[in-house]
């Protein structure tokens, strides 16, 4: 249960900190640091992972709870449910589909020098400034992605 | 500030089934043979195998694809075989000419107004014509041993005995040449066509690698020559094969497709 809880709380730091920026930036030309294309693709359907995850974790939550017997039964009951009637982790499925060529974006991104990729990835620039940035490069029509 | 990287935190769901696998194992050891648990923690182990099992196939089976196109296919482009091109989605079509359109051909011989039975193959930077044998009674699918394909997905990969099919290519058009146009026609409200036209957009979109690039015309314009929505919009476009419906659907093309391979756009 503990991997499940940081497992859970890695998955959301990919969602909130690096997915949702990087494609909400991808949308207008502007403030692009990678192109849509790339950014759903690296990011693949994490949107559909988290829940799944999220599920599980509160149902192994309230298994230790005093309640847990009654309402989500043990651990094979649990896991069973998610696996199999819940059907939730296909979506890893999928996940696995582009993992090759969201590598190979990721290289190739995170080599180009002039890139807001490898500054946005390595230097963590909290999305709060980022988006500030972005706005302002915006308004005076500075491409923040170089090509 | 949280500093995990980011190339690990996309590694994650990759290892997180394996792992799955291997604590759930564990458990089971652990556990007494008459333990109620343990049958369902066995189970549910089998399905999580079957799900990191899927990570290998997607390889195989994106080659075994290209496999089954370039051995039934004549004239395939060997240079369209690459380890990123996916292929997305394929329907067999008939192109007719619909009358007054200027794609329509003036003073030509009737012969040529046969219709001519074609199937796309969408790849997600691609779009290839390719012409199938005879009246078209065969599909595409079962010309290029698709079917079989995903029948035997899981095990041995590519079928065997594949020959070539009588189909041919017409040409490979790059999807950032593509232009998605309303052709309008009889009986279609202006709205439904609205949202007919944005759901391309959406759709290419999401799968063109140069979203950007792709040029939509709305309307009935000089630009008329391929009602490609029509076969776009009816397909759900998934990135991983779902139960196929054996059942094909026809379109209509408008002689967008005849066309093609007379305008010098194909096969560069």
């Amino acid at each position: 249960m503990a991997t499940e809880r940081s497992y859970v709380k890695r998955l959301r730091t990919l969602k909130h900190d690096y997915a949702d920026p990087l494609r909400t930036f991808a949308r207008s030309k502007d403030t692009a640091i990678i192109s849509l294309y790339d950014a759903n693709t690296l990011f693949g359907n994490i949107d559909n992972i988290l829940p799944v995850n999220e599920a599980l974790l509160a149902d192994l939550e309230k298994m230790v709870s005093p309640e847990g017997p009654r309402t989500v039964g043990y651990i094979g009951d649990v896991v069973l449910r998610h696996f199999k009637d819940l059907h939730g982790f296909e979506q890893y499925k999928q996940y696995y589909v582009k993992r090759e060529e969201a590598q190979s974006i990721f290289e190739r991104e995170i080599s180009r020098r002039s890139s807001g990729f490898a500054a946005f990835v390595d230097v963590r620039i909290p999305c709060v400034l980022l988006s500030v940035c972005s706005s302002a490069c915006s308004e005076l029509s500075i491409p923040l992605r170089t090509r | 500030m949280n500093r995990i990287g980011l190339r690990e935190l996309l590694m994650d769901p990759v290892q997180r089934i394996p792992r799955y696998t291997l604590m759930i194992n564990t458990m089971i050891k652990r556990m007494s043979p008459g333990d109620p648990q343990r049958g369902k923690l066995v189970e549910a182990v089998e399905i999580a195998s079957k799900i990191a099992q899927a990570e290998v196939d997607e390889e195989t089976r994106r080659a075994s694809v290209m496999f089954c196109l370039r051995t039934t296919i004549d004239g395939f482009p060997p240079g369209l075989i690459s380890h990123s091109r996916r292929l997305v989605d394929y329907i067999d079509l008939e192109d007719t000419f619909i009358e007054g359109l200027p794609s329509a051909p003036s003073g030509t011989g009737s012969s040529t107004l046969e219709p001519l039975h074609c199937t796309l193959f969408l790849f997600d930077d691609k779009l290839m014509v390719v012409k199938r044998p005879g009246n078209g009674e065969k599909s595409g699918q079962v010309l290029a041993g698709l079917d079989q394909l995903e029948k035997i997905a899981k095990g041995s990969g590519v079928p065997s005995g594949l020959k070539k099919s009588g189909m041919s290519c017409k040409g490979v058009v790059d999807l950032t040449d593509v232009v998605a146009t309303d052709v309008g026609g009889a009986g279609m409200s202006s709205l439904h066509r609205e949202t007919l036209l944005s759901d391309v957009r959406k759709i290419f979109t999401s799968i063109s690698r140069n979203p950007h690039r792709t040029r939509l015309i709305d309307g009935l314009g000089a630009h008329s020559d391929l009602c490609l929505w029509c076969f776009l919009l009816t397909r759900p476009i998934s990135t991983h094969n779902k139960q196929r419906s054996t059942k094909r659907v026809s379109w209509r093309t408008s002689g967008f497709l005849r066309q093609t391979s007379v305008r010098g756009r194909v096969n560069r």
